[in-house]
């Protein structure tokens, strides 16, 4: 503890989810046949790369002090959009490009009414949620049309052993620690996350920061949408609703603060690797043995942060927004095509 | 614009004196007789990381006394008063209050034993009423349930005992001036009746006339039988209320007099380990310089008559008067976080500053005067901190660079003589100076042309201090102007070349030349409350 530190970055923050990955792999291994085969590992992966990417914007959010309640119809609507862009005779590309578009769009405006009209972020990204709900009821008419675009769908799903989507995550990976670390971005996030208004007193651009922060979460989603379209080939309404709370759990799992100003997309990372390794681990247990490992995995999670930030950081208590993460945990991580099924199904056109 | 010849960040910072060599004048009085002091900490030690905040300190004080704690920043007064309090556990040593030896594994065993502590920082609960925050802990109850009407006659009743009959017990807190949270919060602790009280810094938010209340309230508690133990950096308070006081160094106990056997200038050497100088930076004459800020036709508040000033290059003006009369409200409108009206000249061109970003763009900082809530990201790194202000110029489209950084936190780190054991350390890990000492640095690399200073030297020691004000009077020679609010009479008068008095958000008086006399700063700011009344 008295050595000199050289860097930022505690070893013990970052090693901690990863050794978890670790512990997590070998339990499965030991306890499930195959469960480290190449198949069932590429399945993990891409699992764990939908999630992944999807938080990219909410670890970004949460480290500036912010939330985005508005993922899952950022998510939902550019599915529906990529796929009935395509049945109305747009180009693949041009579909996704519209798509990712509108998600950069949504998430800018929830960025200008957060730091312009200084909504608070979770009303604002709740009624943004709410009204991309309702836009995307009015595209799709209840029935969404259309198949994903050929590539989107070899992206998602890979061709010939060759996980495009792994690859895909980890250049985002990299990009979004490189803007993180080393850009006045990233800097900002942090320094806003950790105080606001003394960050506003030394002249941080704190409302750029803000519209950029809640933008690219708008992208990510996004992406992320069209990724899980892609991965089905089809898009239904209710396909995004699965994600909210795992998008925030697999940041905070990874060991950052919910409150800001700490933590790093590399473990979050390693946070929705885990929470996809015990997913699927789980479900040869049954919902009931689910649920207690489940929840204990978290519970430990949550102690062990605790137990490292309390320190530094001096609040002890739970707050709001961890109780409110916390029952998301709860809550299973849906796997693509598998246990996202649609909790309202589409009327069937005749 | 105007920018002062700084490189880098703080140049003309004075070279502190090194805090070698063994003091003088270890002429220890000796302690009351084991077992006869109201409180007695006795060869307290505590290891923090790699720095060691207290070694074999000691404390004796008797019953009934006003005894004063004295110290540099980081020569582990607040440690000692956390370990009192039981907040953070000893290492070695033991407290003994009252005879008894206490095992404290937390607050509340500390308070059990009839020791009440009031911090430096402020612990109300901004959205309640001052009585529900005093009766907090045992709110009176009708039926069960909880009787407003009593709380607030038992508080009206406190209050009135403790001569704070002025403050209304239904008000908020959060509305009520700075002191007089101060006050309320040492009230809070008076409520439990303790055997001793510590006070950490408590008058450092207060101005003269609180002081002197609350100087006034100390008395009548130790004339009951309250023993009192009173931390400080404003040497001047010592003679004036504590019967005796213990002056620690580096974590030691270098001394303990009675007050009246040493000279305010024999127990400041003794802190710092050396002679140091506590004479105020000469003033130099000020020729007819070009006015480099002006204001005109300014209004802070509303229903008041629009008012001019004039700053020179190279000037320091002080902001005086009571607490609360529109000092603070002109240095957040000057900095674009507070509103106002009128018009701001910088080097005869008129500015517009909306925001802080405008500010520092002209070349205008603010030193906030809440070094943790405004200053400092507490969390972040000490370099991260120090780079704050100036992230664009150590950047190359959008991309910082990191070697640029490392090299100028690492210049800043020892230009300002900042202890730590790793530039990585969280700001939070620094003692109180040395955090400030980062909020300056921070901003100095801007360097700026006009420095507002928000009552700058609070809960800062007497060495830093003077340290400051040197700095701050070679900033002015370099060509910077200064507005420098302060709740601190003496300094206003040592440290500035004019002083407005502030009244009701109009500088009524300003004194400037042979003038500024500490009789004359505060016979004009009760004059202009008087006339203005």
């Amino acid at each position: 503890m008295s050595s000199r530190r050289r860097s930022y970055v505690r070893p013990v923050e970052v090693g901690t989810p990863y050794a978890l990955v670790v512990l997590a792999l070998v339990g499965g291994a030991i306890t499930i046949p195959r469960f480290l085969s190449s198949g069932h590992l590429d399945s993990m992966s891409a699992t764990a790369a939908y999630i992944g990417i999807i938080a990219i914007g909410q670890t970004i959010v949460l480290l500036l002090g912010g939330i985005d309640l508005s993922i899952p119809y950022v998510l939902n609507l550019a599915a529906v959009l990529l796929t009935g862009l395509g049945a109305s005779g747009l180009s693949g590309g041009g579909s996704l490009a519209v798509v990712l578009g509108v998600g950069l769009g949504a998430g800018l405006v929830n960025g200008l009414g957060v730091a312009v009209l200084d909504v608070p972020p979770l009303v604002m990204t709740l009624g943004m949620n709410s009204v991309l709900q309702g836009v995307s009821l009015m595209y799709t008419g209840g029935s969404p049309v259309g198949t994903a675009p050929g590539f989107v769908t070899t992206l998602s799903t890979g061709v010939d052993g060759i996980p495009y989507v792994d690859m895909l995550w980890a250049g985002l990976v990299v990009a979004v620690t490189f803007a993180l670390v080393f850009t006045r971005f990233g800097r900002s996030v942090y320094s806003i996350g950790a105080n606001r208004r003394a960050s506003e007193l030394c002249g941080l651009p704190v409302r750029r920061t803000l519209v950029v922060a809640y933008a690219l979460s708008g992208l990510s989603a996004a992406l992320g949408g069209a990724l899980l379209a892609g991965y089905s080939g089809q898009a239904y309404l209710g396909m995004g609703d699965n994600y909210l709370l795992p998008s925030i759990a697999v940041v905070v799992i990874g060991g950052t603060s919910i409150l800001g100003g700490k933590g790093s997309y590399v473990q979050t990372v390693a946070g929705a690797m885990l929470i996809t390794i015990i997913e699927s681990a789980l479900l040869t247990i049954g919902q009931a043995g689910q649920d207690v490992l489940y929840g204990s995995v978290i519970l430990f999670m949550a102690y062990f942060n605790q137990v490292t930030t309390s320190a530094s950081r001096q609040r002890a208590r739970l707050t709001w927004g961890e109780i409110k993460a916390f029952r998301g945990w709860l809550e299973p991580v849906p796997r693509p095509g598998e246990s996202v099924a649609p909790e309202r199904e589409p009327a069937v056109p005749s | 614009m105007g920018v002062v010849g700084v490189a880098g960040v703080g140049e003309p910072l004075p070279p502190l004196p090194q805090r070698s060599g063994p003091g003088r004048a270890d002429a220890v009085v000796p302690r009351p007789a084991p077992g006869s002091a109201a409180l007695e900490a006795r060869a307290i030690s505590k290891r923090f990381g790699g720095i060691q905040a207290l070694y074999r300190a000691d404390l004796s004080v008797a019953p009934a006394e006003v005894h004063a704690v004295l110290g540099e920043n980081g020569a582990g007064k607040s440690t000692l008063v956390k370990i009192v309090a039981g907040v953070i556990p000893l290492d070695e040593g033991e407290i003994v209050v009252g005879g008894e030896v206490l095992h404290l594994a937390s607050p509340r065993d500390s308070q059990a034993a009839g020791v009440a502590v009031v911090y430096q920082e402020l612990s109300l609960i901004p959205e309640l009423s001052v009585a529900h925050n005093l009766l907090l802990a045992k709110l009176p109850k009708r039926a069960g349930i909880i009787s407003m009407a009593r709380a607030n006659r038992l508080a009206e009743e406190a209050l009135a005992a403790l001569g704070l009959g002025y403050i209304d017990p239904r008000s908020p807190v959060r509305g009520l001036p700075l002191d007089q949270q101060q006050m309320i919060e040492i009230a809070k602790a008076t409520m439990v009746r303790p055997r001793v009280l510590v006070l950490d810094e408590a008058t450092s938010s207060l101005g003269g006339a609180e002081v002197e209340r609350l100087f006034g309230l100390v008395r009548s508690l130790r004339d009951q039988g309250t023993t009192v133990v009173v931390i400080t950096h404003r040497m001047g308070e010592v003679w004036t209320i504590a019967d005796a006081m213990t002056v620690l160094r580096d974590g030691r106990t270098v001394g303990r007099f009675p007050v009246g056997a040493v000279s305010q200038n024999e127990v400041v050497a003794l802190m710092a380990g050396q002679d140091v100088r506590t004479i105020f930076p000469e003033k130099p004459a000020l020729g007819a310089a070009r006015p480099a800020l002006e204001l005109r036709d300014v209004r802070l508040r509303p229903d008041r008559p629009p008012w001019s000033l004039q700053v020179r290059r190279g000037e320091i003006l002080g902001l005086g008067g009571l607490e609360g009369q529109g000092q603070r409200e002109l240095l957040a409108w000057l900095y674009g976080t507070a509103k106002g009206t009128g018009t701001v000249l910088m080097d005869g061109r008129p500015v517009r500053v909306r925001r802080p970003s405008d500010a520092l763009r002209h070349g205008i900082v603010l030193i906030p005067e809440d070094r943790k809530a405004e200053g400092l990201h507490l969390e972040l790194p000490v370099r991260w901190n120090l780079a704050m202000a100036t992230l664009r110029r150590r950047s190359h489209f959008g991309v910082i660079r990191m070697r640029a950084e490392r090299d100028f936190a690492d210049e800043a780190i020892r230009r300002l003589k900042i202890k730590l054991n790793s530039p990585f350390d969280a700001a939070s890990t620094l003692s109180g100076g040395t955090q400030q000492k980062v909020v300056i640095g921070k901003f100095m690399a801007r360097e700026p042309s006009v420095l507002l200073f928000v009552d700058p030297t609070r809960g800062i020691d007497v060495q830093t201090k003077f340290g400051f004000y040197e700095m701050v009077r070679d900033l002015a020679s370099a060509g910077a102007t200064c507005l420098l609010y302060s709740s601190d009479t003496e300094e206003l008068v040592g440290v500035c070349d004019r002083v407005a008095v502030f009244c009701d958000g109009v500088p009524a008086r300003v004194l400037q030349g042979e003038e500024i006399t500490q009789d004359a700063v505060v016979a004009a700011s009760f004059a202009v409350v008087e006339a203005a009344g």
